[in-house]
């Protein structure tokens, strides 16, 4: 693990889109740096275009900043090749999103043991089974995802998380397409998720579910406005509004 | 948009080759009824073996890459019905849609067929005897009849298709359930029933045939089998493809793993590449192996060691035509799948596989639907010349199979490189794709 149980750190993390069609270059990221620790439960909120899934795809390794460095574990992955940034995803980096993004011709159980044997280490049937079994799915390992409700089929991208034990979660809207039930379900997990030395980042319009996290960003036009520890729906929504008008913290 | 042209684009061509490759029974047809001597007759003779296995390989073809366009659009469809359009109304505007493309494919092939086939025929038909002295004519009415047939085999399977796609629940298809089977199965075991019999009395008549020195029906009957095969996929190539492909260990290879599990869950799209390498491969093999076999009666018959020689030029007008049309098929029916391998690649790289992981998948793909088929065509091949030569050695006896293996191997070899092109080229295009950008853009 890094210093101080850094498990995550953005250091001045830009990222340009190049223009297309005429319009102009997009700046989705402006300079953002940040810290996530062990054992940290870390939501990312702003308004739609402010750039916070742009963030999380950088952090993840999923799509390169044109500037700065992301550190995952104390390895810089902006160094890495494909294979390494792959190889380090696979190893210590779990996904859920917002549309669940399963493999559709794998099964509930399949899906699950997928990254295990990605990472050619081996997975017993007891682990998967038993890892259903704690997001309340264990009758469905043989189902196909398409056969699923929504709120089911985040349960199994998160079971397919908890199987493979990342370092770090990194978890896009995943309650965006869930009703209020279910998306109460999903924080749950990824809040057990956040234990044990790891972490979780996500990002959310919801502020519900932002609240539950242990720290809050508030990110607007690419760059980090506030930071709020373990804050109430309102005084996130109050943040959020504030950071339209307000400097850069 | 890109997707959807790639698989517009597939069907057209398929159906403009289609209608081609028909225009050249037609303009034997026409060329021969015209002359009116025995001449002529025999190359209506002719004609009549290359309308078999050119209605068999566009029946097989341009059915299976209809159904497969309306398959892969199955998404669209669904989010019409999502905003209020009805299943009746799917139904209409999705045939509408495959009749533009059929018209406008089947009237550019057969105008294309109606300029180079006559001289294509006359150069195939140098040195064979009596035949080649004839100019080869095809009129607009031949060329139209030979589009409007390929159209009506292309509505006919599509309408199926629309009427399936259109019944099917809009949430069932936006969720990516497993493919409901709801197609009307008691047609296809009537055919595949119809073919068998046809087979069974040219079977039954082929002794008598050899013995008075013809026997051409020898050449047909492989061909309709690989009909009665092709009628019968949906049902027999799942099967075959899962019970092969599990002799190889799930521990072996991840990519393998998961290639097995896709051809398996797209069964629409594997099955469409399969029928049309089945024809690419068997249709080619079976004649050539009945020819082989056949000759070899004949010879026994005639007490001489040489079973005689065919000439390239009559087997390659014979054939010519239905091969084109499967290996394009197969080829098509792959790119037109490269938009789905292309999703599917993007969710298993945020899943954590490694760079090449959705290359070596398609490939491994390319490789079970390849296995499948050189399956089914040597099982083909295997059967026909069996019972021919069990037939024909009632009247010849010593009548060896002849399994035609040189045909079969180059055939499938040609086919084998074509399908790994035809995968490998969209599949690396993709392969620097940003993964956030391809999971979103469905």
């Amino acid at each position: 693990m890094a210093r101080d149980g850094v498990l995550l750190a953005a250091i001045d993390v830009a990222k340009t889109f190049a223009a297309q069609g005429g319009a102009d270059a997009t700046v989705a990221l402006a300079g953002v740096s940040l810290e996530v620790r062990a054992g940290e439960f870390v939501a990312i909120v702003g308004p739609s275009g402010s750039g916070k899934s742009t963030l999380l795809y950088c952090l993840s390794g999923l799509e390169s900043p044109t500037s700065g460095r992301v550190e995952i574990s104390g390895t810089d992955i902006t160094a890495l090749s494909a294979r390494g940034v792959a190889s380090l995803r696979r190893e210590r980096v779990g996904f859920v999103f917002q549309s669940y993004n399963l493999i559709p011709s794998l099964t509930v159980r399949e899906n699950v043991a997928l990254p295990a044997r990605l990472s050619r280490r081996p997975l017993d049937g007891a682990t998967v089974d038993a890892t259903l079994g704690r997001v309340g799915l264990g009758g469905f390992a043989g189902a196909y995802p398409g056969t699923l409700s929504g709120g089911q089929q985040q349960r199994v991208a998160i079971a397919r998380v908890l199987a493979s034990a990342p370092d770090l979660v990194f978890a896009d809207e995943p309650t965006g397409a869930l009703d209020t039930a279910a998306g109460a379900v999903v924080l749950d997990l990824l809040r057990e998720a956040a234990g044990d030395g790891r972490a979780v980042v996500m990002v959310t319009h919801d502020l519900e579910a932002a609240a539950r996290a242990d720290r809050v960003l508030v990110i607007r036009d690419g760059a980090l406005h506030r930071e709020l520890a373990r804050p109430t729906p309102r005084e996130i929504f109050e943040a959020v509004e504030r950071s339209a008008t307000g400097p850069v913290a | 948009m890109v997707g959807s042209a790639r698989i517009w684009l597939g069907s057209f061509i398929v159906v403009a080759i289609a209608a081609f490759a028909a225009t050249v029974p037609a303009a034997l047809t026409e060329t021969g009824l015209r002359d009116g001597t025995l001449v002529g007759l025999a190359l209506v003779a002719i004609a009549g073996t290359v309308t078999v296995l050119s209605g068999v390989a566009t029946v097989v073809v341009v059915g299976t890459v209809m159904r497969l366009t309306v398959a892969l659009r199955r998404r669209s469809y669904a989010l019409w019905q999502t905003v209020g359009v009805s299943p009746a109304r799917v139904r209409s505007i999705v045939v509408a849609q495959l009749l533009v493309v059929a018209v406008v494919g089947a009237v550019l092939g057969s105008a294309v067929g109606a300029l180079v086939v006559p001289g294509a025929v006359e150069s195939a038909l140098q040195g064979s005897n009596g035949v080649d002295t004839l100019s080869i004519v095809v009129s607009p009415i031949g060329a139209a009849v030979a589009a409007a047939v390929v159209v009506v085999v292309a509505l006919l399977a599509g309408d199926g298709a629309a009427r399936r796609a259109a019944r099917t629940s809009p949430l069932e298809v936006l969720r990516a359930s497993p493919a409901a089977r709801r197609a009307r199965w008691w047609p296809r075991w009537v055919l595949a029933a119809l073919l068998l019999a046809v087979v069974v009395q040219m079977l039954s008549g082929l002794a008598g045939s050899a013995a008075a020195g013809s026997g051409a029906a020898a050449i047909l009957i492989g061909p309709l089998l690989v009909a009665v095969v092709a009628v019968l996929g949906p049902v027999v190539f799942p099967r075959v493809m899962r019970q092969w492909t599990a002799l190889v260990p799930a521990a072996a290879s991840a990519s393998w793993y998961v290639a097995r599990a896709n051809t398996l869950y797209a069964v629409d799209r594997s099955s469409t590449v399969v029928a049309s390498l089945l024809v690419a491969v068997a249709v080619p093999g079976t004649f050539a192996a009945g020819q082989g076999t056949l000759a070899g009666a004949l010879a026994i018959l005639a007490g001489t060691d040489d079973p005689g020689a065919d000439t390239g030029g009559t087997t390659l007008l014979v054939l010519g035509g239905p091969v084109l049309l499967a290996a394009a098929g197969a080829a098509a029916a792959t790119v037109m799948s490269s938009g789905a391998r292309a999703r599917e690649g993007a969710l298993l790289s945020a899943a954590g596989a490694p760079p090449g992981f959705g290359v070596a998948t398609a490939l491994w793909e390319a490789v079970i639907q390849l296995g499948t088929a050189a399956l089914l065509a040597v099982a083909v091949v295997a059967v026909t010349v069996g019972a021919e030569s069990l037939v024909l050695s009632t009247v010849a006896p010593g009548t060896a199979p002849d399994f035609a293996v040189g045909t079969v191997v180059t055939v499938f070899a040609l086919s084998s490189v074509g399908i790994l092109l035809a995968t490998l080229v969209p599949t690396l295009a993709t392969r620097n794709q940003v993964i956030p950008r391809a999971l979103s853009g469905e």
